[in-house]
């Protein structure tokens, strides 16, 4: 027999086997089918679960807030933002006066405060220099 | 939704819908997908215990991927024709301890396990001779003779080329008869 006949011929036969083959699939059990069931349900369950929520360290808050306040040193450092905040407002409705005027008050209650721990002879000392 | 709605709907929007949480999606794809996967894993393996076992391995898989399935991409029959074929592959190439390339074109005494075979059943008979090819031989031949695919979805799932699968196809159908041969008056295929 020639080589292409033979191939011809074991073609044919190949597919007589192939059709046999198809014809009696492996089919799976029932218990099976019930397994692969549950785990797709199973699966599908965790899709639809709540999400976890991250955990929040106490006293820290998630987001721009809570890195704000983080940054200038929680509700403490707000507090003397504001405070500042305030004088500062004070400050510019008395006018530069005043402001002089504290300050040299405050600077002459220095000076006077300073003269007074000082003995006599000290202040002579002090002026001569 | 019933499942009776679902008939019509396509493989790939049912595993959307899976995805969004549609339990009527997980039953008709639980029916869809899990005969063919047992069955193709069956074809590849030899052993029914293994083949549920794998199945159920790609099937997971496939539950996993829902929602990130890009659609439009791949089929989903082909997605997992694939991931059922190449694990079968990786478990048959650690049942014979040698890389596929390794692999023997037709080990010797590949006939003669056919020849064992007690009675004449012809399906048996080709699950014997599938068991004696090389896995990729083995996995070329199921997709296209057994699963019916054409050659550019044996190529999709098996990430090759068309000339590649015609290839392994070829050979692989020459070793069966080679092996089948000694089978074939015996079973009733034979000469007229």
């Amino acid at each position: 027999m020639a080589m292409t006949e033979m191939r011809k011929d074991d073609d044919t036969a190949l597919d007589l086997f192939f059709a046999e083959a198809r014809q009696s699939a492996p089919e799976p059990s029932a218990v099976f089918l019930g397994r692969i069931l549950a785990q797709a349900e199973g699966v599908q369950a965790g899709f639809c679960a709540t999400p976890v929520q991250p955990a929040v360290r106490r006293g820290v808050r998630a987001g721009g807030l809570g890195m704000l306040l983080a940054l200038l040193g929680g509700w403490g450092g707000i507090g003397g933002m504001a405070t500042a905040a305030v004088a500062g407002v004070w400050i510019g409705f008395a006018g530069s006066d005043t402001v002089a005027q504290v300050a040299g008050y405050a600077m002459t209650t220095e000076t006077a405060t300073a003269s007074a721990l000082l003995a006599d002879g000290d202040i002579l000392a002090l002026a001569a220099e | 939704m019933a499942l009776d709605a679902l008939d019509d709907v396509s493989d790939e929007t049912l595993l959307v819908l899976y995805g969004n949480g549609d339990r009527a999606a997980a039953r008709m794809l639980t029916l869809r997908m899990g005969p063919l996967a047992f069955r193709v894993a069956q074809r590849m393996l030899g052993d029914r215990a293994e083949a549920e076992d794998l199945a159920q391995e790609a099937l997971l898989r496939l539950w996993k991927i829902a929602p990130e399935w890009r659609t439009g991409e791949a089929k989903v029959t082909t997605w997992l024709y694939r991931v059922v074929t190449n694990l079968a592959t990786d478990r048959l190439r650690r049942r014979r301890g040698i890389g596929l390339d390794e692999a023997p074109e037709l080990p010797d005494g590949a006939a003669s396990a056919v020849e064992q075979m007690i009675d004449g059943d012809r399906a048996a008979a080709l699950e014997a001779a599938l068991a004696q090819l090389p896995a990729r031989q083995r996995q070329a031949v199921v997709l296209r003779h057994l699963e019916g695919l054409s050659n550019p979805e044996i190529s999709a799932a098996m990430e090759i080329g068309v000339e590649a699968v015609e290839s392994l196809t070829a050979r692989g159908k020459r070793a069966l008869a080679a092996i089948l041969a000694g089978r074939r008056e015996e079973l009733g295929y034979g000469h007229d």
